[in-house]
């Protein structure tokens, strides 16, 4: 063949010489063009993987755990792929988790401890931070109580819940009522709907016959749920009905899309109940023998027909009807709701009437419905729930007491209020750990006023977020790969960490361990290392952290012993029994039945829609940043770069936008810019954006305000709120 | 004439019989096939080896020049400079300029040009299949979009006007920007993954490890009607 010429952008061979040169210079990034990353290094043929040794482990940015193999050489991580012979993730990997080595080496991590003075940084050693930390908390304790210290967990719970069990512990030894975080908007809501209607039950993916995605949008946010479970559900010819005010990548295969209006998904799941009952497409022992309260929901349920969901929802009656007969002649079905649902003020009072639905046409605990995992043998408990009694109520106690009595955690929503007013208490210090609430809480601007106002501000991350901006200690946080990270559910495993930590960084237990010591917690805090306190916590099913260890695929977490069926269909609510009418709700004040409520912020307020006349949903989810985090990833800034409002194309026409122009968008609270893009499948009147932009962020929108907040959950009303938009 | 060039292309491919499917190097005037003399030049010019040679069971089209981006697409006679853009390697595609007979015309290296090439000196043009694309079925990847040189002219980040709520990239060919380099083809990562196959197509094995499961998931949905890679270029009509 003929001499080549020139050596340009791609060989014969098939890697992309640029690509190889970079690969070279920049060893252990392992993305470079584009988003996807046309990784020219890990092959067999390539130089710079000679050498390496392959780790098997698993990701650890979200709950997911996909398997992952590393290759390591000298202690650094020169490429990562998804491992194909995971049992649980089978080779499925999402950008982000390919983003990890991009994260760990990241030129922005913060990787020794700082102070802030004034407003620079100044290094410290993590001897002189524990040292500061714990001298101001004991002088707090000893001026203000120790209720005057909020403890906020962020990511870790998700990531590692082992870890947030041991920051509970030290916040209980410490004293302070005061533990929040991100189960202030998510999670918790659910949970409590569940617990006070069906009982903590989850999809049968793999026997059902139709699913409802309520609110729920796996195809951007679970990635592995929607690979591992929905697309083969459907692929297998599973029903999917999905509820959502916006076409996402998963509606596209539905057979039924239905578009409610923000916030009115509560009328919409009364109404299907109202069709369910009318025609008798429920069972009646349900209703009858293991139910509380329903002949009461049957009355409430008689006036939501389908023609008055019609003109609350938006949707066409007949769609509402045509949803409830695949749903209720498709059966077993099961119904997932997601986030969205949790955020407006009526949001667990919808979240029950939307699972009791599930009930009313037997599909709770049984095959191919709603399930449950059998009730686990009890593990040690490591948050020393019972250490001793607070000598302070959580400062938001008195206005959710379910909350505080269900979980022991107060609203996050409210710590500004708390900090600014005095009321119910001074609240002086506060710690963040992995958590970013300055751009994911709401009401940006007032979150900031109240960081300001606070004695001593800790945060521990790995980068200098807005929130961390505002701390007064910055301790350095380590990657997943830097770290071992244990996962209890149906199996328990360790998914061992790859390289040593980075820097000065430390890994979660190392802070507990070193600022007990400090505190004088040694002995609650007895362990020398992670595995003696994995030790401890395992003990009453025998096993311990090096079986573990040794076992890369896990330990079956074993059940209660007792008659399986039984376990299995335990209702798990207080009363045994499906609650349509709810008495820990009643007794707390709230109405025991799951009835609708207008939304906060919305087009029923009239003499606000005229000045802010479109209704926006925020926290649409994509799925290259998980809320405010890899913003700073080039990989996976090159496919998603910036904010932008989702409108309506008629809408933004007659305001003069077109598609890519520079909007500002208010709200009460404030204003932010954006570029507009222009989506069909918005119904006019609706504008959608995601969260977690430090520039753009929505939450500068939000309210906070304690009227605006779901009673019972105190979440915030992000899915739903008045806003106007302007061309810049 | 370089006689282990000819015979080490002279491998059978059955499904380019036809005149219609075969891709010319670009600037294939209409009358390609009585202008062409089979010398060539264009071979030897072409800076990466894209331009191979039709083999004896190709009938008429016997050791005329074809591109098989599959294997190794056009670049355009492009490279990318120190400054990571992308820049020309000369005034006018190389195969072109080397024609002697005119069967390829010379075409200017301009990107303004090239994205506004006269129907008939395209190469093809470029077809997505979204059943089998991975950016449209799972949301990632997204690779033909960051590899195409006339990147948000042929080939776009989201379609300009359909409902779709989409996050990162949705990939649309503008067909009327479109040359056919077929770049885009030699990135996709829906294809077969086997050893014979990866010798053959030079994807990296990072591809395999990286979109596999996701792959075989598509590949597992479409079945027999999955005519592979995702995006292909393919000749309309009026391309000659």
């Amino acid at each position: 063949m003929k001499k080549r010429i020139f050596i340009g952008e791609e060989t014969a061979k098939g890697y992309t010489r640029r690509e190889f040169l970079k690969y070279l210079e920049l060893a252990g990034i392992s993305v470079t063009i584009g988003g996807a990353g046309f990784f020219a290094g890990c092959s067999n043929k390539v130089d710079s993987l000679a050498g390496a040794k392959e780790f098997i482990t698993r990701c650890g940015l979200c709950g997911s755990d996909c398997g992952m193999k590393t290759y390591i050489k000298n202690d650094r991580i020169v490429a990562v792929v998804p491992n194909k012979d995971d049992p649980n993730s089978k080779g499925f990997m999402c950008d982000m988790g390919l983003a990890n080595v991009e994260q760990t080496y990241s030129p922005d991590r913060i990787l020794n401890p700082g102070k802030r003075v004034g407003d620079k940084w100044v290094d410290i050693s993590w001897d002189e931070a524990l040292n500061i930390i714990s001298e101001k908390l004991s002088k707090l304790k000893i001026d203000y109580g120790p209720q005057s210290t909020v403890c906020h967990y962020g990511v870790t719970e998700v990531r590692a819940p082992f870890y947030r069990q041991l920051f509970r512990r030290f916040s209980n030894v410490y004293g302070t009522p005061n533990f929040t975080g991100c189960g202030s908007q998510c999670a918790v809501s659910t949970m409590m709907a569940k617990k006070y209607s069906i009982g903590s039950v989850h999809p049968d993916y793999e026997n059902t016959k139709c699913m409802v995605q309520w609110g729920s949008n796996p195809s951007s946010s679970s990635l592995l749920e929607w690979f591992s479970k929905v697309l083969p559900a459907r692929e297998r010819g599973a029903k999917l009905i999905c509820i959502d005010p916006r076409a996402n990548p998963m509606t596209q295969m539905a057979d039924i899309h239905l578009k409610p209006r923000p916030g009115t998904d509560g009328v919409l799941a009364l109404a299907m109940t109202n069709i369910i009952l009318g025609n008798n497409l429920y069972h009646t022992d349900i209703a009858e023998k293991y139910g509380v309260g329903f002949s009461e929901y049957e009355e409430l349920v008689k006036k939501y027909k389908p023609e008055l969901a019609e003109t609350i929802t938006g949707i066409p009656a007949k769609d509402i009807i045509n949803a409830t007969m695949m749903y209720a002649e498709n059966s077993p079905a099961c119904i997932e709701t997601g986030n969205a649902l949790e955020l407006h003020i009526n949001g667990v009072q919808t979240i029950r009437s939307v699972m009791l639905i599930q009930a009313l046409c037997g599909n709770v605990n049984v095959k191919g419905g709603m399930i449950s995992s059998g009730e686990k043998v009890r593990l040690t408990d490591m948050e020393l729930d019972d250490y001793k009694p607070f000598t302070s109520k959580g400062y938001s106690a008195d206005r959710y007491p379910v909350l505080w009595q269900s979980r022991k955690m107060v609203t996050a929503n409210l710590l500004p209020d708390t900090v600014l007013t005095g009321k119910p208490y001074p609240v002086k210090a506060l710690m963040v750990i992995g958590g970013n609430p300055i751009v994911t809480g709401p009401n940006s601007s007032h979150q900031r006023k109240a960081y300001k106002k606070m004695d001593l501000v800790v945060v521990y991350d790995l980068f200098m977020t807005e929130t961390a901006k505002m701390a007064d200690i910055f301790l350095p946080a380590t990657s997943c790969l830097e770290r071992d990270n244990i996962k209890i559910r149906d199996r328990i495993y360790i998914s061992p960490k790859v390289i040593p930590e980075q820097g000065n960084a430390w890994p979660e237990w190392k802070l507990w361990f070193e600022l007990a010591k400090k505190m004088g917690y040694e002995k609650e805090f007895p362990w020398a290392t992670l595995d003696e306190a994995i030790d401890e916590h395992l003990s009453p099913i025998n096993i311990t952290a090096a079986d573990l260890r040794e076992n890369f695929n896990g330990i079956d977490h074993p059940l209660k012993s007792g008659n399986m069926k039984e376990l299995e269909e335990k209702i798990k609510t207080p009363s045994g029994k499906i609650e349509f009418h709810s008495q820990t709700l009643a007794d707390a004040g709230y109405n025991p039945l799951p009835d609708y409520v207008e939304p906060y912020e919305g087009p029923a307020d009239k003499k606000l829609l005229a000045k802010y006349p479109l209704l926006m949903t925020s926290g649409i989810r994509i799925p290259y940043y998980i809320h405010s985090q890899f913003r700073n990833l080039a990989s996976l800034k090159a496919k998603s770069p910036g904010p932008v409002i989702e409108m309506n194309p008629a809408d933004a026409s007659s305001l003069g936008i077109s598609e890519g122009n520079n909007v500002s968008i208010s709200s009460l609270r404030g204003s932010i810019q954006a570029k507009a893009q222009l989506n069909k499948s918005l119904k006019s009147g609706i504008v959608a954006m995601s969260h977690g932009w430090s520039k753009s962020n929505v939450n500068e929108l939000t309210d906070d305000s304690a009227q605006s907040l779901d009673p019972i959950s105190s979440f915030p009303g992000y899915r739903g709120f008045l806003c106007k938009v302007e061309k810049v | 004439m370089k006689n282990t060039g000819m015979l080490a292309t002279t491998v059978s491919f059955p499904i380019l019989r036809s005149k219609e499917d075969v891709l010319r190097p670009p600037g294939a005037a209409s009358d390609f096939l009585s202008k062409c003399i089979r010398c060539g030049k264009c071979v030897e010019a072409c800076p990466y080896d894209s331009i191979r040679l039709l083999g004896a069971d190709s009938g008429l089209n016997i050791y005329t020049p074809y591109i098989d981006p599959v294997k190794t697409p056009c670049y355009l006679c492009r490279t990318t400079g120190t400054d990571g853009k992308s820049k020309p390697l000369g005034k006018y595609l190389r195969c072109g300029k080397a024609c002697p007979t005119g069967a390829l015309k010379p075409i200017l290296n301009d990107i303004e040009v090239l994205s506004k090439l006269p129907k008939e000196m395209k190469i093809g043009t470029a077809n997505l299949n979204r059943k089998l694309c991975v950016a449209w079925q799972f949301s990632f990847c997204g690779e033909c979009y960051f590899n195409c040189p006339l990147k948000d002219r042929a080939l776009l980040s989201r379609p300009p006007d359909e409902e779709v709520s989409r996050s990162g990239i949705s990939p649309y060919v503008n067909q009327k920007a479109c040359i056919g380099c077929g770049r885009c083809v030699f990135v996709c990562p829906v294809r077969k993954f086997n050893a014979k196959f990866i010798n053959e197509t030079n994807v990296p094995d990072y591809f395999q490890l990286r979109y596999g499961a996701l792959v075989e998931r598509i590949i597992a949905q479409n079945r027999d009607n999955a005519q592979l890679p995702a995006i292909r270029v393919l000749k309309n009509k009026s391309d000659r």
